[in-house]
């Protein structure tokens, strides 16, 4: 970490992105882990699924797959997810002999996607279709388990999963894309439910199923892209609610939700990248919420996706890969798998702005 | 204390297996790979006993996050048909004075949802709710596990009172707005006709707002409720004359707090300038801010203005 007696960045260092520093943080978490504080690892064991997903999506979008492969045991994961399937229910848990959940059946889905494996025969499309079309209420809404607990992050999953397993034909979009509008609120945000307040991480859940939904139609564009816009603190970084301090990690749920609707050049990028960059731990590696905060994979892996829909690295250089607004993944396994959305049309400075979306996306 | 090897003599705990990659070995303290390795064990031979029940307590102490702790838990009361109330103290206990997980905040509900449907009940819950809030204002879930009360047990009433004594308190709880939004729209679909008074709560809105220029939330909940008379909502009490006459009350009042150097004050004019169909106004105010007031925006005042048809 970022020790109180840290000498200060100089001026040579201010603007550097560590590379390398972040990918040995990526791949020595383990270690990490367990010598600094076991107790962190035990009280994230039901979720692993979702850390792994952020360890390997953030490494795969500075690396050569060669590299990828190498550093994180990518083989042995894919061993260890098969190993977290649910086969009573048809899902995937966070973690071996945990029930399945929504959340952790992306998550698996996402990384197996990554590590293209989704032709894998232990993969059974069939009934992880089912699984997800189970959790659907018959107001549009997704459950995240057999539990019953409803939240749009449930619908993000479940139209996710679906799209990735193919299978999106199966459900009715209109009607989840309906109840995603039902917690639309006066500021153009969303809500975990109708009426609840507006948050920039569900935001994110709710642009982005709406992307795959194909109707983004149901945004009111022009107020969501203010209030998300309005997040900017001064100095530099993204909160999530007024008055809320300013996190990398909405660096991620706010610049994606802008990138979809094609106007990330609302805010101001220089200083957010400042921010970011800032947030970076020069010792050890890892990306931290705030300046001096301890470092985690989860904003890590934020960090590095804001950075890169800011347009910060140079896309030539070698591993380098854009990330996907939508779907949380390399734009090139976007389109391997020929994965559907909808984004707006880019809002141009003069016609300066580059488009880093996936040209495959329907625009309109 | 519950002594969990002394409770499951017969049991044989099943250790972690975390898989041959090195990401997933992680080193746990001896305590909570004993109680999960019972815990384990519990889960495989599905038993659903009092032990088990005391063996779940001692799992969301080691990580109140389990959720499947928190599941077994419930189907252990469902099959020993427990007092509940005492399961409301269990889980105000394990939640601490500012709980911020979601398997907390189900947990009590699905117990609610199963068991208790009584006003009285509600109003106890609300209670509850009230001292999380006193704790932490902007607590998402205890805001969110409010208005499921509110509307489950038809406690509305004295809702928007609630919230202006919560933004009394503190002017820049955007939750509290949230919840103001919520509340004045459940009372006027339950029991106002369908309707509230616009300039009711317009007039609020702009009482609070020369209180702190700079607080951004009694700008936003004002514009919303602008934006629903423009609509043609049918939900305000006022007709097209009166929303006309408002909304040109609204901007002479705020255009006397113009001179307080505040963005959200000009944001607004922006709004409704564009609205009554004054660009050139509208324009002028976008430069100021793209200019002076809200220069880290700058970015997006100058495409405001480009759209109007101008710009550098």
């Amino acid at each position: 970490m970022a020790s109180f007696f840290a000498p200060q960045p100089t001026s040579a260092t201010q603007n550097a992105f560590f590379e390398e520093k972040h990918k040995s943080y990526i791949s020595g978490l383990a270690k990490k882990l367990s010598k600094k504080s076991s107790y962190e690892g035990a009280v994230t064991s039901h979720l692993r699924m979702s850390g792994v997903f952020w360890s390997i999506t953030a490494m795969s979008l500075i690396c050569t797959p060669e590299e990828l492969k190498e550093k994180m045991g990518l083989d042995e994961i894919v061993e260890w997810v098969f190993k977290c399937y649910d086969k009573d229910s048809g899902g995937f848990g966070g973690n071996i002999g945990h029930d399945a959940h929504l959340l952790y059946t992306l998550s698996a889905l996402q990384i197996l996607a990554i590590s293209s494996s989704l032709s894998d025969p232990r993969l059974d499309k069939a009934a992880l279709t089912s699984f997800v079309l189970s959790l659907q209420n018959p107001d549009g809404s997704f459950a995240g388990d057999k539990w019953g607990e409803i939240d749009t992050r449930f619908s993000y999953c479940a139209l996710q999963a679906l799209s990735i397993l193919g299978t999106i034909g199966d459900v009715d979009v209109n009607k989840c894309a309906h109840f995603i509008a039902s917690c639309k609120n006066f500021d153009g945000g969303f809500g975990c439910l109708p009426g609840a307040e507006s948050h920039a991480g569900q935001i994110f859940c709710c642009v982005g199923a709406l992307a795959i939904a194909k109707r983004l139609d149901l945004l009111d564009v022009e107020t969501l892209s203010w209030w998300l816009s309005e997040r900017q603190c001064d100095g530099g970084g993204l909160n999530g609610r007024p008055e809320k301090q300013a996190d990398v990690c909405y660096s991620w749920w706010i610049l994606s939700s802008l990138s979809i609707m094609g106007k990330v050049d609302y805010i101001n990028t220089g200083k957010l990248v400042e921010f970011i960059l800032k947030c970076q731990d020069e010792e050890d590696g890892g990306i931290s919420d705030r300046p001096s905060n301890v470092a985690d994979v989860f904003h890590t892996f934020f960090g590095i996706s804001g950075l890169l829909l800011l347009n910060y690295f140079d896309l030539g250089k070698t591993g380098y890969k854009q990330i996907d607004p939508i779907y949380a993944l390399p734009v090139e396994v976007v389109e391997r798998l020929n994965l559907q959305g909808q984004v707006l049309k880019l809002e141009t400075s003069k016609g300066k702005s580059v488009d880093v979306r996936y040209a495959g996306y329907e625009q309109i | 204390m519950f002594d969990v090897q002394a409770a499951f003599p017969d049991i044989e705990p099943i250790p972690q297996d975390d898989g041959p990659h090195p990401i997933c070995a992680i080193q746990y303290p001896a305590h909570f790979n004993m109680v999960m390795g019972y815990f384990r064990a519990c889960l495989a031979t599905e038993e659903l006993s009092e032990r088990t029940l005391r063996l779940t307590a001692e799992v969301i102490d080691t990580n109140p996050a389990n959720y499947t702790a928190w599941h077994c838990r419930r189907k252990c009361l469902a099959a020993l048909r427990k007092g509940l109330a005492e399961e409301m103290e269990f889980t105000t206990e394990a939640g601490g004075d500012n709980p911020k997980n979601y398997q907390i905040w189900y947990h009590r509900r699905a117990i609610l949802d199963e068991h208790f449907g009584k006003k009285e009940d509600g109003e106890e819950e609300l209670l509850y709710v009230d001292k999380v809030l006193e704790e932490d204002a902007k607590n998402y879930h205890a805001w969110s596990h409010r208005q499921y009360i509110i509307e489950k047990f038809e406690l509305w009433d004295g809702e928007v009172a609630y919230v202006e004594k919560k933004i009394d308190s503190d002017i820049r709880n955007n939750s509290a707005w949230n919840q103001r939004w919520f509340a004045v729209h459940l009372k006027a679909s339950k029991d106002g006709g369908g309707k509230y008074s616009a300039r009711g709560e317009v007039d609020y809105a702009l009482e609070i707002a020369r209180k702190d220029f700079h607080n951004e939330s009694p700008f936003r909940y004002l514009l919303g409720i602008l934006q629903e008379c423009w609509c043609g909502e049918s939900k305000v009490n006022e007709g097209e004359e009166d929303v006309k006459k408002l909304t040109g009350e609204v901007r002479e009042k705020l255009a006397e707090m113009k001179d307080q150097g505040s963005s959200h004050v000009h944001t607004a004019l922006v709004d409704i300038a564009t609205k009554e169909g004054d660009k050139e106004e509208a324009k002028r105010l976008c430069e100021e801010l793209r200019d002076k007031l809200d220069v880290i925006r700058a970015k997006y005042w100058e495409k405001q203005i480009q759209k109007m048809g101008g710009g550098k």
